[in-house]
């Protein structure tokens, strides 16, 4: 049934069973998917309704008002959590495009001592709940003052085993001739990395990094830990710091969320593509 | 310029706890200017050996020189070496210019203009010009086998080494390119070691013939040495196509007993087998020099057809007695059926004996001095001389 | 023996490193050493610092009354069957015994915190894992058939999957709050409820956040798996007389064996550490209803400040979650073998 070719002899494309199985089918995936989405329009609704309440809101709103966006900007900072999701996101992916590269080609193409075993060791890392080091890691960020700090937000998570293990089997689905070829040519082991293999991993690298900027854009629960204040807070806990405050102003929180979602949304939406081969590749969800 | 030579090298990798021995004590002279051909079947170490003489592996034990210099410690770009890969292994995201130009980029001093010159030679002799700004993904094949060969032809080797370069080319281009490969090698006139696995480009290309096989070498020879007179059972089988017949047999009393028939041995062939230790042999024949024959006589023996294998110019007959099985090679033009029964003679000149638990050969089928008829001197034809 | 040659060659190599060090140097295989470790050297710094090292102090902070003003901690001792042990951090978590109270503390969250979070938390795997993954399976199926419109379709399923759990546990905080959407459909048939105020159903409305962000993520991986069975597989089933149902069952469902195994291990390492929508939809409330364990070990360690008891619940968090996974990984041997 999946994927195959239906045009072969025998198969019925008419009758009362064909267009029932069909209907049926159709009626299935579509309303599931509009049960999926409607979430998302409910709170761009939401967010543009003057006093929403269910029973104001409708599919598409009659009077719409930015009156909740105003009133976000002019009482919150959105623009610092902003520029702290990106400097946060941003410095991250940075990071993790260099290190992890750096590591993924050492871990494919080249052999030193206890290559197997270092790969293992990081790998073996995806299994420690996050908890189990964010505990530590905040004990030992305090004791150096970096509670609510930009490098105290950003360090702890450059640790990032899926980067390393989805570019190191990228570099590892190239061929090793090219690499025999350089040392012919007259590279030394880093001239090979960085004129002859790393060019080649521009794909793999635009996938991490997108993917590993959506993820840490979203990123929930470290910034929650880390950061003590509104002037560290990124999107995700400003949202719901704003929700605490305004908890019965849903228009006003949902235009937060609309803020912090549509973004991600945008950026899904045009490179899909990396995003979904970046999460099938490495299989792990931040 | 100089020969490059091997002195028993040896190359041991680690498996699974043991000492795997991929190229044991092998000891090869390469001349100046001749074309080497490394042959064996998979795993035989050909390409470790081909590797250990660029520099990409270690030598675990044995000296490599090339020219005057021992190279054992040399890095890849100071051994004045070449190499063709087997995939090409061209650089996708340079151009072809790029491709050629990046080992005298690296590896030498010399000025852009100096460079550009070179690689623009190396296209003309390979007639590549027109490709030079293209991509490797936007060439086929066969272009990129050129470009392959290119980025070696403007290192100016001493040495040009080659890893099964023809292997991913189709039947037809990998036949050409047999030919170009020579005419270039005579042009340039660097000598080349060339690894494959197919006996027939080792036969139609080597100036030598390197057989190896578990790590060793075989035999060392011209084509038609390694065909005439094969060192080993293990050469005699390789080499030639379809592969030579083997039976294994007894030596008692000036004849070897086979399962199929006694077999009459001539003066030299009894000696021969005299002075060796054992009277155990496998006796070999090749399929293209089994006659078949309407007289019977001390070296026929009758044999049912199983199959027949038509290739046009020939047939291939595969023969069964008594729970011995031999192929044939007879001329095409003839019907044979695979319900007939045929008699087939082994001639006295053309039989092979090896020593059954060395697979050394005792005696080598003869080979005739004479030259075939119709070979004339150029003198002889006079519209030759124009 | 094939040592040689292309196919091997990779495979050769990683043993060649080994075999080296048992040589006297050599030039090449020093570079490659030094090579390898240098670029190896920043992630191994900050794993070490961030990663490795902080598993090691997360024990040591299980064993201490750690006080982070002063970053200074006492060692939590206990007197277990006589003897004694810096064990009190765990003793404090686990005690009472669920069935020192007749289970209770799995039934009110009045006796043991630690108890009544587990069992939120396995209600939650138990509920969400299953329903996930058959759904995420059917969907994909249905998505990898030839219908129109695939690409929009799997970008809706998928689109949950990109929000910060944040924003998910606001939105469905909206949509079932008591005059949320939600109840405006339900209420002409008399089902309105206040979904996240009511104990008897908080849990119930996390569990639908989770699998509407969790379908989607894992249909992406049954796409990709399905992806990777080769059509001439259907194509003998089908010369062979197979209908499309007994397709299903014996080519697609066990050359996703490697899928499953992957999805489950996933979904288990997951949904145990659900956090950000149980704390953003309800704050673990109502009375302890949504507090999962990792939202307790959160409040305890960063709320409270009781890091030693932080640490050492989500050390018991990890061997659970190691048990879980652990076992999946038995079971998928054990096919590979009967295959």
């Amino acid at each position: 049934m999946p994927r195959s070719n239906y045009d072969y002899p025998g198969y019925e494309r008419s009758g009362t069973t064909y267009w029932t199985k069909t209907t049926l089918l159709y009626a299935g995936v579509i309303g599931g998917a509009l049960l999926w989405s409607l979430p998302f329009w409910w709170m761009l609704a939401t967010s543009v309704t003057a006093n929403p309440s269910a029973a104001s809101i409708t599919l598409l709103p009659s009077n719409p008002t930015l009156d909740h966006y105003e009133a976000l900007f002019s009482t919150q900072p959105i623009g610092k959590w902003f520029f702290n999701t990106i400097v946060f996101a941003g410095s991250v992916t940075a990071f993790n495009l260099i290190f992890d590269s750096l590591a993924g080609y050492a871990l494919a193409k080249v052999d030193f001592i206890g290559r197997e075993k270092f790969f293992l060791l990081f790998m073996s890392t995806m299994m420690i709940p996050a908890m189990v080091t964010l505990i530590p890691v905040y004990v030992f960020l305090a004791k150096l003052g970096w509670v609510n700090t930009y490098q105290g937000l950003v360090a702890p998570m450059i640790a990032n085993p899926i980067g390393i293990f989805l570019l190191r089997q990228h570099f590892k689905g190239m061929p090793s001739a090219l690499g025999d070829a350089a040392k012919i040519d007259g590279c030394n082991e880093l001239q090979t990395f960085y004129k002859v293999y790393l060019p080649l991993a521009k794909p793999a690298l635009a996938t991490l990094g997108i993917y590993t900027f959506i993820m840490t854009w979203n990123n929930f629960q470290w910034p929650l830990i880390i950061a003590s204040d509104d002037s560290m807070y990124t999107l995700p806990v400003a949202l719901f710091s704003v929700r605490n405050q305004f908890f019965t102003e849903w228009g006003l929180v949902m235009a937060a969320a609309a803020i912090i979602v549509m973004p991600v949304i945008l950026v899904f939406l045009s490179a899909q593509r990396y995003f979904i081969r970046g999460m099938t590749l490495s299989g792990v969800k931040g | 310029m100089a020969d490059t030579t091997l002195t028993d090298v040896k190359k041991r990798f680690e498996s699974d706890g043991n000492d795997v021995v991929a190229v044991d004590e092998l000891s090869l002279d390469i001349e100046d200017g001749e074309f080497l051909v490394l042959v064996g079947p998979s795993g035989c170490g050909k390409s470790t050996t081909l590797r250990l003489i660029a520099g990409l592996e270690t030598i675990s034990d044995g000296e490599i020189k090339i020219g005057d210099d021992v190279v054992n410690d040399v890095k890849p770009k100071d051994r004045d070496i070449a190499m063709v890969f087997q995939n090409y292994a061209l650089y996708p995201q340079r151009t072809v210019r790029g491709n050629m130009s990046f080992g005298l980029k690296m590896s030498t001093d010399l000025p852009d203009e100096k460079i550009t010159e070179r690689v623009e030679d190396a296209a003309e002799l390979l007639s590549i010009t027109d490709l030079l700004d293209r991509r490797p993904k936007a060439l086929s094949g066969g272009q990129q086998q050129r470009v392959a060969l290119g980025r070696a032809i403007v290192r100016d080797p001493e040495l040009f080494l080659m890893d099964e370069p023809l292997s991913n080319l189709d039947a037809k281009l990998r036949t050409q390119m047999r030919t170009e490969l020579q005419e270039l090698h005579q042009q340039l006139g660097a000598a080349t070691v060339y690894v494959t696995h197919d006996q027939t480009e080792a036969m139609t290309m080597g100036d030598r013939i390197a057989v190896l096989d578990d790590g060793q070498l075989q035999q060392i020879g011209t084509p038609m040495e390694c065909y005439y007179e094969p060192a080993n059972q293990f050469v005699a089988g390789f080499i030639g196509s379809p592969s030579m017949n083997f039976i294994e047999g007894v030596f008692v009393d000036g004849l070897i007993h086979l399962d199929l028939f006694r077999y009459p041995l001539t003066d030299e062939q009894r000696a021969a087998i005299e002075s060796e230790d054992s009277n155990s042999v496998t006796v070999g024949i090749r399929p293209e020099d089994i006659e078949l024959t309407d007289e019977d006589g001390p070296r026929t023996v009758e044999m049912d057809v199983n199959v027949v294998e038509p290739m046009g110019s020939m047939n291939l007959l595969h023969l069964e007695r008594s729970g011995v099985e031999i192929t044939a090679s007879v001329t095409g033009e003839h019907i044979v059926d695979e319900s007939d029964c045929v008699r087939v003679r082994f001639p006295a000149d053309r039989i092979h004996a090896f020593d059954r638990q060395t697979g050394a050969a005792v005696f080598n089928r003869e080979r005739s001095a004479d030259r075939p008829p119709g070979i004339l001197s150029r003198e002889e034809v006079p519209s030759h001389g124009r | 023996m094939a040592v040689d040659d292309k196919t091997d060659s990779v495979t050769v190599r990683t043993r060649v490193t080994r075999f080296r060090q048992s040589l006297p140097s050599f030039g090449h295989a020093d570079q490659n050493n030094l090579a390898g470790l240098l670029l190896m050297l920043p992630n191994f710094v900050v794993f070490s610092l961030f990663l490795l090292g902080p598993v090691l102090f997360a024990l040591f902070l299980s064993t201490q009354d750690w006080n982070v003003f002063t970053s200074s901690g006492e060692w939590a001792w206990t007197t277990l069957f006589g003897v004694r042990l810096p064990i009190q951090n765990y003793v404090e978590v686990l005690t009472p015994w669920p069935w020192e109270n007749n289970w209770a503390s799995l039934r009110s969250p009045s006796y043991n915190l630690w108890w009544f979070a587990l069992r939120n938390t396995i209600a939650y795997v138990v509920v969400v894992v299953p329903t996930q993954i058959i759904g995420a399976f059917l969907l994909a199926l249905a998505l990898d058939m030839r219908i129109r419109g695939k690409k929009p379709l799997r970008a809706a399923y998928f689109m949950p999957v990109m929000l910060t759990s944040a924003a998910s546990g606001v939105i469905w905080r909206w949509l079932l709050a008591n005059k949320g959407v939600v109840n405006e459909f339900l209420r002409p048939f008399g089902l309105a409820n206040a979904w996240a105020n009511d104990p008897g159903t908080a849990l119930g409305s996390l569990m639908l956040i989770g699998l509407w962000g969790g379908i989607g993520f894992n249909m992406i991986f049954y796409l990709a798996g399905l992806q990777s069975i080769p059509e001439e597989l259907y194509e003998a089933a089908r010369i062979d007389g197979a209908t499309g149902w007994q397709r299903i069952k014996e080519v697609t469902w066990p050359n996703l064996r490697n899928t499953h195994f992957f999805v489950i291990v996933l979904s288990i390492i997951g949904t145990f550490q659900v956090f950000g929508i149980a704390l953003v939809f309800a704050k673990g409330g109502p009375y302890h209803a949504t507090t999962t364990t990792v939202v307790l070990i959160y409040k305890t360690a960063f709320e409270n400040s009781s890091y030693g008891k932080g640490a050492a619940m989500a050390f018991m968090l990890f061997a659970i979650v190691f048990v879980f996974s652990y076992y999946q990984y038995q079971l998928n041997q054990q096919n590979e073998v009967s295959y």
